[in-house]
């Protein structure tokens, strides 16, 4: 998150850096030769289409939604945002790309006007959660619980998915994972869901040459312990061993898809890696921070253009390698924790929000179409006369997929004490 | 490059190093600004290996080794363990010294306990005392020292305090009065919670801790009563102070929750940035609701002012029909925190009644739950990762120098104190954190390597005349003579591939650290 530099201004310090140690060894692993060579007929051509695998991308800090996907229809819009709008298709340089009429995208998004084109890509907009909350940790907690303000319901909605759905491969130690050093709370609760923070460089920390024996020590020093921990250490090592075995470092992608040097961008190929493994990961969840855009937010040619580039250029990658090749049944989802305000403030930059747009990735998906029921901008039309009001509740999508493509035989487990319209996400 | 086996010279170790990375993109902000909170580098990190030789400690300065710790007899270990954030060689002797009762009575007294030599390590703190107003102004220049001195009296604190017990107590009080540290108007507030609130009464009366904590403006912010008022009553306070803080869930109804709320308009905070009691509580007759209310069938009669919250926290906390079920709620909590994760109806129900008989005493509860016959009937119970990693520096004689850095560490591990959003408190049980084995299993490795955060008295360890002295030295210092003999075998067989290797003895004293026994206390 982003601090801003007055008074106890937009309050949120930023968090210490939740990157753990786990990281340690990365490059030594890319550097020295494995002794088993995994040949790339190693991975699978998998038929099994009867259940998408899911991807959770949380954008974090609270993603500008009217930039990632502008209004331009809307002459609200420009009022608001004399200094952030984003022009009109065909008005030059920096204007959007076109989508239906009304919406488009960022010119930074542009790579992902394929999948849209492809009818793989359903943006949804003015959605999100109807808690007013404008606190960045609320927002996401209950968001990622699946309900808010529930101080009873501490598992996450992916979690609860798995845990009442039978496994897509019963022999799988690994159903779940989290790119992050803690679980995501939206796989709390999740059967065999481990965070790693970097699949390709899950492995003891320290000294290549002794971390085999080392793992096998500390599994040894487990095995007549209390649960959990002799079962979490036996799934620690078969992960170890199963994402060295898969070498998801050696991957390579299809189509030509050339995933970005970037963080997100290799969680990405990870990711693909894991599906086209086909050992059982049903489910993934990324995280992206940095979208906290208090000041300078520079949504044409700074810093948030920087990372929409960053973002579209991922799933760009992830579309042509997974989805595109149509071999792998896959649902991604990019959410965010809330819009921001309608209006630019004095920073050049946007405050914290409400409504907000959402992606849907898939083959399944019935993209091609932005998927909106469109409050307005105007002021009068506005939440709490300053944002982007909610017209579609975050969990009306999240329930279809969960109902339609993941297989769950009882969605309202999942989401407890919630009555979903059907918005037809899947046609 | 080649693949490398167990290298015997620092060369070998050091090309393992080079080609180590902590962060393979360094692309993300790596702290935070202006705070001194950074993550190690690579040096850091490794630096022992980089800069030691074999046979030869770490670290220029090492701390002083007071020698094997003497051997406890079990209850006594039990007890120690229980009531402390790990057993210290000087805590063992303490305890062989006073006996159980002794030992537990001398805990509880903890203001008679002389604490000077933890005080020296605070001195340097100029900051704990300071008001709001000097925090908010300091904060504006971005000058985070108030909030980083904060966080470093805790782990300083919670590391070398000789009142062990007390210092668990606030990390309980902390959790049960959950307030989120980094956020909002927290980063002034949350530190003068723990200073007027939680500090003076963790071991106090519950009745008082409760109406303090009413008053806390730290508390008022983070669930939104300062904003509560005639006609627009906010309900989070209310419903969390009957849900979490005394009754639990489904002991009220919906409508105590709106009159507890009405009940308690106008408890706000000074927002006068010129007066000497800015950020200080303040009660608003105008913003309160001056009707009648009835709250868990009890009528507060009209115009009761400031009193109508006042009776509010008394009925839950001193009254002989409601305060039971508080008492209840707090023994369960008690029992889960000391005993075990799912404690005996007959423990909860006994704590419970020492709670109505002395009117909230919290030292009777503690004295109920840390029973010898109670205590000894107790099955493991999961440190959490603040408290493993506690553990570790009390085990090995230690000295905290890099604060900040110790805290990434446990951001890491998802357990710095304070840092826990919703208003429920870190979870207590080993069904939440012990899922997740990979970064206990990294700390014990970073803690044996680095050497500008942490001081470690290594010396025994390394300087060993043999492996089998080595091991006898880590089962003294970390297991107290009760390393399962499967540990033994486990880092026997790991020594034999390198006989009195500098770097096999540190990875073999990072896996006891990291091992299943050590997890447990």
């Amino acid at each position: 998150m982003k601090r801003q530099g007055t008074r106890c201004g937009c309050e949120e310090y930023v968090q210490l850096n939740r990157r753990s140690f786990l990281g340690i060894g990365a490059a030594a692993a890319a550097a020295l030769a494995a002794p088993t060579w995994v040949p790339r007929v190693a991975y699978a051509q998998s038929e099994n289409t009867a259940r998408d695998v899911m991807v959770s991308l949380f954008l974090r800090g609270g993603c500008d939604g009217l930039s990632l996907i502008p209004p331009h229809g809307d002459p609200a819009y420009y009022d608001a945002r004399p200094s952030l709008a984003i022009a009109p298709p065909d008005s030059g340089v920096n204007a959007a790309v076109d989508l239906d009429g009304f919406f488009g995208l960022a010119p930074a998004m542009a790579s992902l006007h394929g999948a849209y084109a492809a009818g793989d890509l359903l943006p949804v907009h003015a959605c999100g959660s109807t808690d007013g909350t404008r606190s960045h940790f609320d927002a996401m907690h209950f968001m990622e619980v699946g309900k808010a303000r529930d101080p009873n319901l501490v598992t996450g909605w992916l979690g609860r998915h798995l845990l009442n759905t039978a496994p897509l491969n019963a022999q799988s130690v690994l159903r779940a994972v989290g790119i992050a050093p803690g679980l995501q709370r939206s796989l709390v609760g999740g059967p065999q869901a481990l965070p790693i923070p970097d699949p390709t460089d899950f492995r003891l920390a320290g000294n290549e040459g002794s971390a085999a024996e080392r793992l096998n020590t500390l599994v040894r020093m487990y095995e007549n312990t209390d649960a959990p921990l002799a079962a979490a250490a036996r799934a620690t090592e078969e992960t170890v061993a199963l994402l060295e075995q898969l070498g998801l470092d050696r991957y390579q992608p299809m189509n030509g898809a050339v995933y970005p040097d970037s963080e997100l961008g290799q969680a990405f190929r990870a990711t693909a890696a894991l599906i086209r493994g086909d050992v059982g990961v049903e489910a993934v969840a990324i995280d992206k921070g940095g979208w906290d855009t208090h000041e300078e937010q520079g949504p044409l040619d700074g810093e948030m253009a920087d990372l929409m580039k960053d973002l579209a250029d991922s799933l760009a990658a992830f579309h042509a390698d997974i989805v595109a090749t149509n071999d792998q049944g896959v649902t991604v989802v990019v959410q965010s924790e809330f819009g921001r305000v309608v209006a630019e403030n004095g920073s050049l930059g946007t405050d914290h929000g409400h409504g907000n747009a959402m992606l849907v990735l898939g083959g399944a998906v019935a993209g091609g179409r932005v998927l909106s029921q469109w409050p307005g901008l105007a002021v009068e039309q506005r939440y709490e006369g300053q944002d982007l009001d909610i017209t579609i509740d975050y969990r009306d999508i999240l329930h279809e997929v969960v109902s339609q493509r993941l297989g769950n035989p009882e969605p309202a487990f999942v989401f407890p004490d919630f009555t979903p319209t059907p918005r037809g996400v899947f046609g | 490059m080649k693949s490398t086996t167990d290298e015997q010279v620092p060369a070998e170790g050091m090309m393992i190093s080079e080609n180590t990375t902590i962060n393979a993109n360094g692309s993300e902000p790596s702290g935070l600004p202006g705070s001194g909170y950074t993550l190690p580098t690579l040096s850091t990190l490794l630096g022992a290996v980089l800069a030691g030789c074999p046979n030869e400690a770490p670290g220029p300065d090492p701390v002083p080794d007071a020698g094997r710790p003497v051997e406890l007899p079990a209850n006594l270990r039990r007890l120690v363990a229980r009531t402390t954030y790990g057993i210290s060689g000087e805590e063992a002797q303490r305890a062989l010294d006073r006996g159980y009762e002794g030992y537990l009575e001398y805990q509880l007294a903890y203001d008679a306990i002389d604490d000077s030599a933890l005080n020296t390590k605070l001195a340097p703190l100029t900051t704990l005392q300071a008001t709001p107003r000097e925090r908010l102004e300091a904060i504006s220049r971005e000058d985070f020292s108030s909030v980083e001195e904060f966080l470093t009296a805790t782990l300083l604190r919670g590391a070398y305090s000789k009142r062990q017990l007390y210092e668990r107590m606030v990390e309980f009080w902390s959790d049960h009065f959950n307030i989120y540290f980094p956020s909002d108007a927290q980063l002034v507030l949350k530190p003068l919670d723990d200073l007027d609130v939680v500090r003076p009464h963790a071991l106090g009366r519950f009745p008082d801790l409760l109406s303090q904590s009413a008053k806390s403006p730290a508390m008022l912010i983070y669930l939104d009563n300062a904003s509560s008022r005639l006609g627009a009553p906010n309900e989070n306070y209310a419903r969390e102070l009957m849900e979490l803080h005394t009754l639990g869930v489904d002991q009220f109804t919906q409508e105590d929750v709106k009159e507890v709320a009405r009940a308690f308009t106008g408890w706000s905070i000074n927002g006068e940035y010129t007066d000497t009691d800015f950020g200080r509580f303040q009660f608003y007759p105008p913003l309160h609701d001056r009707g009648e209310k009835t709250i868990l069938g009890h009528r507060l009669p009209p115009n009761g002012g400031m009193a109508d919250g006042e009776q509010v926290l008394a009925l839950l906390s001193t009254d002989p029909a409601i305060a039971p079920t508080t008492a209840r709620f707090i023994g369960r909590k008690l029992a889960i925190r000391f005993w075990g994760d799912t404690p005996p109806e007959a423990l909860v129900d006994q704590i419970a009644a020492a709670y109505v008989e002395t009117g909230g005493d919290i030292k009777a509860m503690l004295r109920v739950v840390l029973r010898e016959d109670w205590l000894m009937q107790a099955p493991p119970k999961l440190k959490r990762p603040y408290h493993y990693a506690l553990s570790s520096l009390r085990a090995i004689p230690s000295d905290i120098r890099d604060a900040p850095l110790f805290a990434a560490l446990l951001q890491s591990m998802e357990h710095l104190p304070f840092h826990w959003a919703p208003p429920n408190g870190y979870p207590d049980t080993a069904g939440y954190w012990g899922n997740y084995l990979m970064p206990r299993w990294t700390y014990g490795l970073w803690l044996v390597y680095q050497q500008d955060a942490i001081d470690l008295a290594l010396a025994p360890f390394l300087s060993a005349e043999s492996d089998a002295v080595f091991l006898d030295e880590v089962d003294a210092r970390l297991f107290h003579y009760g390393q399962p003999e499967g540990h033994r075998a486990a880092l026997t067989g790991f020594l034999a591939g390198a006989p009195n290797n500098f770097f096999r003895r540190l990875e073999a004293l990072s896996m006891a650290l990291s091992s299943a026994d050590f997890q447990w206390h």
